[in-house]
């Protein structure tokens, strides 16, 4: 009776290195046939560098290039993509100002602007990278079409004596790079539904949680995400985070998310510095300005992937949305995990890189904002909650 | 005889237990509605504890669904506006400035004594040490403190290790004993 057993736990043990490494989907080839009809063509800006180190930027671009180019997609050309930059003095390219958007639309007959960012790219074994993307349109309301990311380790699935172990990066690479393609191939062709649409486990929602009687989960919001406030030694983890978000903000269907370029514009316009923290005038001036309704703000305390092969991620962020119209907060939580939260047999369930538990995380914020609660609020004090007079 | 004697001397061997909290038997608490937090003063070892602790005690604090916390960065807008110069330890006059700007009824100060890991030989697991208090808008008089103290090396620790809780679990612990004692 053992060894079938035996059999049985081998053959369950190498399945994980049987799927993909990514958190994404990745869709079949069938629909890029329909994704060609949806956008002719597209400008694939340079990648932004959140890792905080030298990266191979023109290989991840190029190879994102490639897979669109053989999916069916036109890609503006480098010259060309630099000449209206130059005309417009745009050096500003991690995001896309309204202005430039609509140039692009008509003096280059771009439909969509594609914003890839790295987010980390690890060549020691075993490898790492996360790499964001999303996709703007042109004209004259800019608006986030599609946000996603992937986040993948060389030991995601080991497997049976490690056959499953990736220590290539550029393999890793070639993987993150089709797996963000044909997710957005996917969603161009409307054979899939938004990308991180997935229930997240129990263990990543948030660990405390405010959420205003006043939000409305069947009433349309549109949502600016200002920067997170970072506390934390990673570098660019406060734009790491507010990716994430609105990457899961993105996938709700009654959310809409403006472009973070744009809002950049309006807080150097408006000349906005925020020392602690956004404040009502803050939020007033610039949900006046990009017309919305809600303001994403936080802070990030922890974001570290791992520092060996041993090691574990560990994410720690609050984030906090106030209303135009009422001034008030509405929304409030506080989150933090590690890759080896609930881990307590062979690695099951442990989380290899902060992108991918960071994207769950945010999931789980994102579906604690969409989502009716029978109550305001997930926990109340002790007695009834009622200050004693 | 003898036993009132022991149970006598072991009384007078024992520390003196004082209360963690004060409450001003004269506040209406009914009243307060809107409070808003000021930055904790940093007193550990750990240049971020100040803020790790207000945050989890603002996001705990409008949790329970009894009181409104204003915005942190209208705070900091508060106390740019009323020219505080120490924001973690204002003065009475200043709290009436600021509650007033803030439209709250209360203002709550607060200091992280202890964050992070103690030692004890080979063992080690960490503790967090905070207290905070209440200042009344009208007056910037304190009329309520608490402290708490979670974490630490217990008898568990010290026979089979195991470095203690998380210090993310161990700020919520204390953030929820400080809470109840405001509710209690």
């Amino acid at each position: 009776m053992r060894a079938p057993a035996l059999l049985l736990a081998c053959a369950l043990a190498s399945l994980p290195g049987c799927v993909a490494v990514t958190d994404t989907a990745v869709h079949a080839a069938g629909t890029a046939e329909r994704a060609r009809g949806a956008t002719r063509l597209v400008a694939v800006f340079p990648v932004e560098n959140l890792s905080g180190k030298p990266a191979p930027l023109d290989d991840v671009r190029r190879l994102l290039v490639e897979r669109l180019t053989a999916s069916g997609f036109g890609v503006l050309a480098d010259a060309a993509l630099e000449r209206v930059a130059a005309r417009h003095r745009v050096r500003y390219m991690a995001g896309v100002e309204a202005e430039f958007a609509r140039a692009l639309g008509q003096e280059a007959g771009v439909e969509a602007i594609l914003i890839p960012s790295l987010e980390v790219f690890e060549h020691a074994s075993p490898p790492r990278i996360g790499l964001f993307a999303r996709l703007v349109s042109t004209g004259e309301a800019p608006a986030v079409l599609w946000v996603d990311g992937t986040g993948a380790a060389g030991d995601d699935a080991p497997g049976i004596l490690g056959l499953g172990l990736v220590e290539d990066s550029g393999a890793l690479l070639a993987r993150a790079v089709d797996a963000l393609a044909g997710s957005l191939v996917g969603r161009l062709a409307a054979a899939a539904g938004p990308p991180g649409d997935t229930p997240g486990a129990r263990k990543f929602q948030p660990k405390i949680v405010y959420r205003a009687e006043a939000l409305d989960p069947a009433r349309t919001y549109s949502i600016a995400v200002v920067p997170f406030f970072n506390r934390s030694a990673r570098k660019y983890a406060g734009e790491i985070v507010a990716l994430h978000l609105m990457r899961s903000l993105v996938a709700a269907e009654n959310l809409s998310v403006v472009e973070p370029g744009i809002v950049r514009q309006e807080l150097l316009r408006f000349r906005i510095i925020m020392t602690d923290g956004v404040s009502l005038a803050d939020t007033e001036t610039i949900l006046g300005a990009v017309n919305a309704d809600l303001v994403l703000n936080g802070e990030v305390l922890e974001y570290q992937d791992p520092l060996g092969p041993t090691g574990a991620p560990r994410v720690d962020f609050s984030v906090l949305f106030i209303e135009r119209r009422t001034r008030r907060v509405l929304y409030s939580s506080y989150s933090h995990n590690a890759g080896d939260d609930g881990v307590f047999f062979f690695d099951w369930g442990r989380v290899n890189t902060a992108h991918a538990m960071a994207a769950r995380m945010a999931r789980a914020v994102a579906e604690r904002v969409r989502l009716a609660s029978p109550t305001a609020e997930l926990r109340r004090g002790p007695r009834d909650a009622e200050p004693r007079r | 005889m003898l036993l009132l004697l022991i149970t006598a001397l072991l009384g007078a061997c024992a520390p003196v237990v004082t209360r963690t909290v004060y409450r001003d038997p004269n506040m209406d608490f009914g009243a307060i509605q809107t409070v808003g937090v000021m930055p904790f003063q940093n007193l550990s070892r750990d240049s971020l504890a100040a803020e790790r602790v207000r945050d989890v005690f603002i996001n705990g604090l409008l949790s329970t669904g009894a009181l409104y916390v204003v915005p942190v960065g209208e705070v900091a807008r508060g106390v740019s506006r009323a020219e505080i110069q120490s924001p973690t330890a204002p003065s009475p006059e200043e709290v009436v400035k600021l509650s007033g700007l803030l439209k709250a009824q209360a203002i709550i100060t607060g200091a992280v004594q202890e964050y992070g890991e103690v030692r004890s030989g080979p063992t080690s697991a960490n503790l967090i040490s905070v207290s905070v208090q209440m200042l009344e808008a009208q007056t910037g008089k304190v009329i309520w403190t608490a402290s708490s103290t979670r974490g630490g090396i217990d008898a568990w620790d010290r026979l089979f290790g195991g470095g203690g809780r998380p210090m993310n679990d161990v700020t919520r612990a204390a953030v929820d004993d400080l809470i109840a004692k405001l509710f209690q």
